[in-house]
């Protein structure tokens, strides 16, 4: 079951990246439609261009013409100062030291939503339940939730509002099993 | 969702997942042994790692140190080593910190795919980013020739480019708005007049060792450059006596001796006057102008029509304050810090002469090489470098833009006004494609609305940019610049009263995928075919220019990443040479008269307001610079917005409260955002006042947006400076609209008969 969940976690973080090759082709949009079945969230057919999700994710995650965007970083909503870097990225890296690791090739900051969906798949692949509880508990689901509005108060591009869904789901049925097998 | 239905379903999602390559083994790797050492666990910034750099926070460039914990920068302080700040960097140096981590910064190559100005844009790979601009320096400079190419430049990092748009063969390689909107009349003035840059990026003027200062529109304390400020102090701590000429009373009015509330536009009507009056009561230094400058009857006779009675209406001050001000000035001769100033495109049309009345008044006090005057600078020794750029054999324009249309535009570049006429009009030849590196040009350049539709003209345009300003939203490719703390950059030597030297280095890794101006400007160079950038890295050309002054990297760092020099400054006066053709001061500029300009300045009235109107101007704020740090949140919480000034006797007259909130409408029609008024006795009645670089209008500024009123976009009238070519921005004015309504604001100082009235052109562009 682990197993399962973590191909699903690295589904989400595949989806959270930057359109390309990987994750804008027909099978990876399958995968989505499964998952969200698997979820029971409402999902049509999902067939989007290259272009349209990259102006989609440009605006959302990188930098919005209205100003109105959804920054997929932990330390934006765990500071009171908004800022890049801040005790989110602290939060993240203390366990993923925990856990014997250290973000490789990324550019972005260590609390990247994509790099935290990896770790959780790193952390549900390994059987490491107890450390990956900890990470839902303290440090993930304190943040995403809030990231989650404030995208779905954007009424953003319905790829990533199906994929904010998704991973809303599936942080907190992966948070319940890991309690149901922990405790 | 029950555990038991997910299992149920999963065996259809886990087939769909298996035909995926999913998981990134990069992503994560094992911890290594020497990141595995943490920061001790202290407070604050306490066990961090120091690491010493340049702050750009503004252009004066203090030396700081970086503290970084766990690989975040967490504190930013004084370098203590340095000698002319110590551990002291201002509200914005301190700021750094939220620059480098501010979530609205450019992370990413964009592409342009909305409407230029619309700010839509798509992430693009760095290779896609530099070949299409590559391609599109090429396929411009093929179809329309080099001069077609066209580079607004601004600061240490826009250098590289430059070199770029200089080996295309462009004849405007550097369009530097710091000299154009800014600097270009005050350097030019004591250039010609003193044979160097007295005040450029920075003031030779030793204010720490004068009797008396003069400061005529100059603001320190609102205007914040750490060294330059506390010299300011000590000089007042000292004893000296301070002259403020200023239409507003400014943080230095209030320190003043005696301040002088002049009419704005006939600053050099009262500099005239002073000459006058020193050299027919004799209270020149008759020494030094015999001895050190030439010109002097020339002068004499120019002057000689300027009396203090002539000046006293037309500057709207009293004879006996002109006065008593002159004499405490000449009674501190030569010990008298005559400030040169810097921003000095206000007028256009008087304002080089303006700044040599400035430089020449200098001379006549003999203050120029001696305490507390005008001082020479202290070279400092670095290595030569030279990135090895060849330049294609320059195509000489039939009329050119950088040299036909004024006469001394050349030693700073192309006008920027020039440029931007040349890309609505064609003529003299079409501009088609702009770069932009260091500089908004939409918050700096006069009349933003004729640069947009310049844009809009364009085949393309690029910039480098760290923040998404109004120019990145109205480019074709944005470039993500590093920011200072992230990057290398040349030696940097300071050659004022306490000279060193001392180098800008990375204090934290770049973020995201942006990367540093040499990588860009060299990647740039080898799409395009061009023969530039012989090292491979900043720290090869480093440390050939520190070898140049017996160092290495490594032993500059063991020093504290700083070395200190003696100062040279002053002269003794058998010794005594300025660095003009025949070492002498130039009273009078023949340069100037060959090219049918006055070689001696001359009061040229600027148009007073029309009715119902008041003058705008417009000064700095000490805890931002331009409009490059309105986005910083901890200067944001500082200074959110600006406020307008307005004189308390004209807001009683329309029944304007203080607080209340306005809109603005210059003379053509243009209104500003809502912006708070502030009633003050502190501001002449034709005249209002704004802090410069608020009301952006970039809305992907998430703190700056609409935050105050924008000066620049009320700039909509502007004239050209005749010597160089900068643009008057002190040319416009505004009036009040309330809850909708127009309101004309009474004239209480109605100008004299000698000073025209301004008269708005017929063809206008107006009332947007």
């Amino acid at each position: 079951m682990n197993k399962e969940l973590a191909k699903i976690s690295y589904l989400l973080a595949q989806g959270f990246s930057y359109p390309g090759q990987n994750n804008c082709n027909k099978t990876f949009f399958e995968a989505v439609k499964e998952v969200a079945n698997a979820f029971e969230v409402p999902c049509g057919s999902i067939s989007f261009s290259k272009d349209e999700l990259c102006q989609a994710y440009t605006q959302l995650f990188i930098n919005e013409p209205q100003g109105r965007w959804a920054p997929p970083f932990s330390s934006v909503y765990l500071s009171a100062q908004g800022l890049l870097m801040d005790k989110g990225r602290e939060q993240a890296v203390k366990f993923y030291k925990e856990a014997g690791l250290e973000p490789g090739r990324l550019t972005e900051p260590e609390d990247f939503l994509v790099t935290e969906l990896h770790f959780v798949a790193e952390l549900l692949d390994s059987d490491n339940l107890g450390l990956l509880s900890r990470f839902l508990q303290q440090h993930m689901l304190k943040w995403f939730p809030c990231f989650y509005r404030r995208l779905k108060a954007l009424k953003p591009h319905p790829y990533y509002l199906l994929l904010a869904d998704l991973t809303s789901r599936f942080l907190d049925t992966t948070y319940q099993e890991v309690i149901d097998e922990t405790t | 969702m029950k555990r038991r239905n997910f299992l149920k379903l999963s065996a259809s999602a886990c087939a769909a997942l298996a035909a995926l390559q999913l998981g990134d083994k990069d992503i994560f790797r094992p911890v290594q042994a020497r990141s595995a050492a943490e920061a001790p666990k202290l407070p604050g910034s306490l066990g961090a790692k120091e690491i010493t750099s340049v702050c750009e926070m503004c252009f004066w460039r203090c030396p700081i140190v970086g503290k970084v914990k766990n690989g975040r920068l967490v504190k930013i302080e004084g370098n203590p080593k340095s000698p002319a700040n110590g551990t002291r960097v201002c509200a914005r140096g301190n700021s750094g910190v939220q620059l480098l981590y501010d979530p609205d910064r450019i992370k990413y190559p964009l592409k342009r795919t909305g409407s230029r100005g619309e700010g839509k844009w798509a992430r693009i790979s760095w290779d896609e980013a530099l070949d299409e601009v590559a391609h599109n320096l090429k396929e411009t400079k093929r179809k329309y020739g080099p001069h077609a190419l066209a580079f607004f430049d601004h600061g240490a990092s826009a250098e590289f480019m430059r070199d770029i748009f200089k080996t295309l063969g462009s004849e405007n390689y550097t369009n530097e708005p710091a000299f154009f909107q800014c600097v270009g009349p005050a350097a030019l003035a004591y250039l010609m007049t003193y044979g160097y840059v007295t005040t450029g990026t920075r003031q030779y003027i030793d204010m720490k060792n004068a009797k008396a200062m003069l400061f005529i529109g100059t603001h320190i304390g609102e205007n914040v450059h750490v060294s330059h400020v506390r010299e300011f102090i000590e000089g007042l701590q000292n004893g000296a006596k301070l002259v403020v000429v200023d239409p507003r009373y400014s943080a230095s009015a209030a320190k003043a001796d005696i301040y002088l509330p002049i009419r704005p536009g006939t600053d050099t009507a009262l500099l005239l006057a002073w000459m006058n009056f020193i050299i027919s009561e004799g209270l020149y230094n008759k020494e030094f102008v015999e001895k050190h400058c030439t010109g002097f009857d020339e002068l004499k006779k120019a002057v000689k029509k300027y009396t203090l009675q002539w000046a006293s209406p037309i500057c709207d001050l009293p004879v006996r304050d002109m006065k008593k001000a002159i004499l405490l000035l000449a009674g501190n001769s030569p010990h008298v810090a005559v400030h040169p100033g810097r921003h000095s495109t206000w007028y256009g049309r008087g304002d080089t002469g303006r700044h040599q009345a400035l430089a020449i008044l200098a001379a006549l006090f003999g203050a120029v090489g001696v305490e507390g005057g005008l001082y020479f600078p202290t070279h400092v020794k670095k290595g030569h470098i030279s990135f090895g750029c060849v330049e294609e054999e320059p195509e000489t324009p039939a009329k050119s833009i950088s040299e036909d249309y004024y006469p001394f535009a050349s030693t700073f570049g192309s006008p920027t006004s020039k440029i931007i006429e040349a890309t609505l009009t064609g003529k003299p030849y079409p501009v088609k494609l702009w770069g932009i590196n260091g500089v908004n040009i939409l918050q700096t350049i006069s009349n933003p609305y004729h640069t947009m539709e310049a844009i809009k003209k364009l085949d393309f345009i690029f910039c480098e940019e760290i923040l998404p300003t109004e120019t990145a939203i109205w480019s074709d490719i944005v470039l993500p610049g590093a920011t200072y703390l992230e990057r290398y950059d040349t030696v940097y030597t300071f050659d004022l009263l306490t000279p060193y030297l001392t180098v800008r280095q990375p204090v934290v890794k770049p973020m995201f995928e942006v990367k540093s101006s040499f990588w860009i400007a060299r990647e740039l160079a080898k799409r395009t075919g061009l023969k530039c950038f012989n090292y491979n890295n900043e720290v090869e050309f480093i440390e050939e220019e520190l070898k140049g002054a017996g160092l290495t990297l490594k032993e500059l760092n063991q020093k504290g990443g700083i070395v200190s020099y003696k100062a040279n400054p002053y002269r003794d006066p058998k010794e005594f040479k300025v660095a003009t053709e025949d070492g002498k001061v130039q009273l009078a500029v023949e340069d100037f008269a060959d090219e049918d300009l006055d070689p001696v300045p001359k009061f040229v009235p600027t148009p007073a307001p029309p009715k119902g109107y008041v003058r705008l101007v417009y000064g700095r704020s000490p805890v931002h610079t331009f409009s490059r740090t309105m986005n910083n949140k901890w200067l944001h919480n500082e200074a959110p917005e600006n406020l307008l000034w307005l004189n308390d006797k004209v807001a009683k007259k329309v029944n304007i409260k203080d607080g209340e909130e306005v809109v603005l409408e210059n003379q053509d029609g243009y209104r500003s955002w809502p912006i708070k008024i502030k009633v003050t006795p502190g501001i002449r009645p034709d005249t209002a006042y704004m802090v410069h670089g608020f009301g952006s209008r970039s809305k992907q500024l998430s703190k700056a947006y609409k935050q105050g009123a924008s000066d620049q976009f009320l700039v909509t009238e502007y004239e050209d400076d005749p010597f160089m070519g900068a643009s008057s921005h002190r040319t416009n004015f505004i009036r009040i609209v309330k809850a909708g309504k127009v309101i004309n604001l009474p004239e209480l100082c109605p100008p004299p008969k000698d000073i025209p009235r301004f008269v708005p052109q017929k063809n206008r562009t107006g009332g947007k």
